[in-house]
């Protein structure tokens, strides 16, 4: 709003005064109306809802400066009050100030800079407030752009987490009887193969297989985005649980001269998810026999550490880096260090398992140094959960 | 399975991939393939005809749904012996089946090997029962 658009309106019985305010205010560019008292400055405010700012005398026929302002108050408009008082109506002005006035100036030898001072003052403050309320108004309707497209971006993550789970859904039974399938080739129950035919149903047996990783990874994720990870306790035993999930290691282990070792201390029973701890001791001791030189050893352990019982897994691997450490647990990460055999890797294993840890409040830690090793270890909490 | 003569299997299941799958598995443990179903209602008439030693049914298809066609079969043939096929969704549905009287049930991405075991192992505890 430029100050050139700006409207005052000088109210005063004296004519010397009305001619004389605007003709030396002129040079700020103002716009000047003028009325003799307070009834026509009433009418030309109702004509001009715009003026900005009202330099009124105090003492005037018909209504003075103080009824004018306690009249337009009552209105509720705040258009802002200078009033030009002789000495004797002090106490007028002085309350013309608690009904809402911005200054009152004495009408001596100086009131033209004063004047000038005062005006500046007044219209300055005047626009700080008009530019706030425009500034909130702003704020408001942009808040409301934000809810609307926040509620419409929950709404597109629950439609992509409905269908990440309907397209793995459907791609498991297939792509399990493509394994199968190639898998009965290779027993060659069906037929002896030729090297060459043995070699390509192998990858087909093998690439399907990965796939089907990948797909059940998919709907873990899907399942848990959507919230509808479904944690049923069972009071169990942790430690039969890690050696039964290691058994299944130990093969994949000993083809890569790799030793897995159980050392557990003695724990309590607690409260768990068998199913879904097996998969978080799945994945977790997967990736160090994964990224373990051959020749080297995996040392798990399991004690009691303060009110949670901890289980951790050390390997001898190439270790993880700060930064990569950092981004351990989010989706679709891969990091640097390549599997020792050219196993697989979807990125999504640590994700999976964070928030399986996450569910039972528990807590997931990494502790790695490059060149030395990695140790995960997760801790779950003992009191009946 | 051990039997003098080989295990007579009706085999009904929509997907062709699922068929093949099973056709496999029940030639790799010695057993016979004597008809195919596409349909719920396939799978019941296909029943009367050839009275098989086993059944494997899937759940989902059209035309009447595992389910009904196995409620129909063992209220004609109580005991009937017959192996449901099912995917991961199916959990309620699985529950009905085995209270209708379903034997067993297998899950359409279990490794071949473990299929194997559970029907061996459903067809042995069946017989001596």
């Amino acid at each position: 709003m430029s100050v050139e658009k700006l409207k005052i309106l000088v109210v005063d019985d004296d004519l010397f005064f009305r001619k004389m305010l605007p003709k030396k205010l002129s040079s700020k560019g103002f716009i000047f109306d003028t009325a003799e008292n307070g009834v026509e400055a009433l009418e030309k405010l109702h004509a001009n809802p715009d003026v900005e700012l009202i330099i009124s005398d105090m003492a005037m026929p018909e209504m003075n400066g103080l009824e004018l302002i306690k009249k337009i108050r009552s209105t509720g408009k705040d258009v802002p009050f200078i009033f030009l008082t002789a000495s004797d109506q002090l106490n007028t002005a002085i309350e013309a100030m608690t009904c809402g006035a911005s200054d009152y100036l004495l009408k001596d030898e100086n009131i033209l800079r004063t004047l000038s001072i005062s005006v500046d003052k007044v219209l300055e403050k005047h626009q700080l407030k008009k530019s706030n309320q425009k500034l909130l108004q702003d704020l408001a309707a942009k808040n409301k752009d934000l809810e609307k497209s926040n509620k419409q971006l929950l709404k597109l993550n629950e439609l992509k987490n409905k269908f990440l789970g309907m397209a793995a859904h459907d791609l498991r039974s297939p792509l399990a009887s493509i394994r199968g399938l190639s898998e009965f080739l290779l027993s060659e129950i069906f037929g002896y193969l030729t090297e060459e035919q043995k070699e390509y149903i192998n990858i087909i047996n093998k690439t399907s297989d990965e796939m089907l990783t990948l797909v059940n990874d998919l709907l873990d994720v899907s399942v848990i985005e959507s919230g509808n990870l479904d944690i049923k306790p069972l009071k169990t035993s942790l430690i039969s649980l890690i050696k039964d999930r290691i058994k299944l290691y130990r093969m994949s282990a000993e083809k890569k001269d790799t030793r897995i070792n159980f050392i557990p201390e003695d724990i309590p029973e607690i409260f768990f998810d068998p199913s879904k701890i097996a998969q978080v001791i799945d994945n977790l001791v997967s990736n160090s026999v994964k990224f373990s030189p051959p020749g080297s050893a995996i040392y798990i352990h399991a004690d009691v550490d303060k009110a949670m019982v901890k289980v951790s897994i050390r390997d001898e691997g190439p270790g993880i880096s700060e930064e990569e450490q950092s981004r351990l647990f989010g989706e679709f990460q891969r990091l640097s260090a390549r599997p020792t055999a050219g196993e697989k890797s979807t990125g999504l294993g640590l994700a999976i398992v964070k928030k399986i840890i996450d569910a039972h409040h528990g807590i997931l830690e990494v502790n790695s140094r490059l060149g030395v090793g990695s140790t995960f270890s997760f801790k779950l909490p003992i009191s009946n959960d | 399975m051990t039997q003098k003569r080989k295990p007579r299997v009706l085999l009904a299941d929509d997907e062709l991939h699922i068929r093949a799958l099973m056709k496999a598995v029940i030639k790799s443990i010695n057993g016979e393939i004597v008809a195919e179903a596409t349909t719920g209602q396939d799978a019941v008439d296909l029943f009367n005809e050839h009275k098989p030693d086993l059944m494997l049914l899937d759940i989902n298809m059209p035309i009447k749904t595992g389910e009904e066609a196995l409620e129909e079969v063992i209220r004609k043939y109580p005991n009937a012996l017959v192996i449901m096929l099912t995917s991961l969704s199916d959990a309620k549905s699985v529950e009905k089946c085995m209270k209708l009287g379903a034997a067993n049930f297998i899950r359409k991405d279990t490794p071949i090997d473990k299929m194997k075991d559970i029907i061996k192992q459903t067809w042995r505890e069946f017989r001596l029962s």
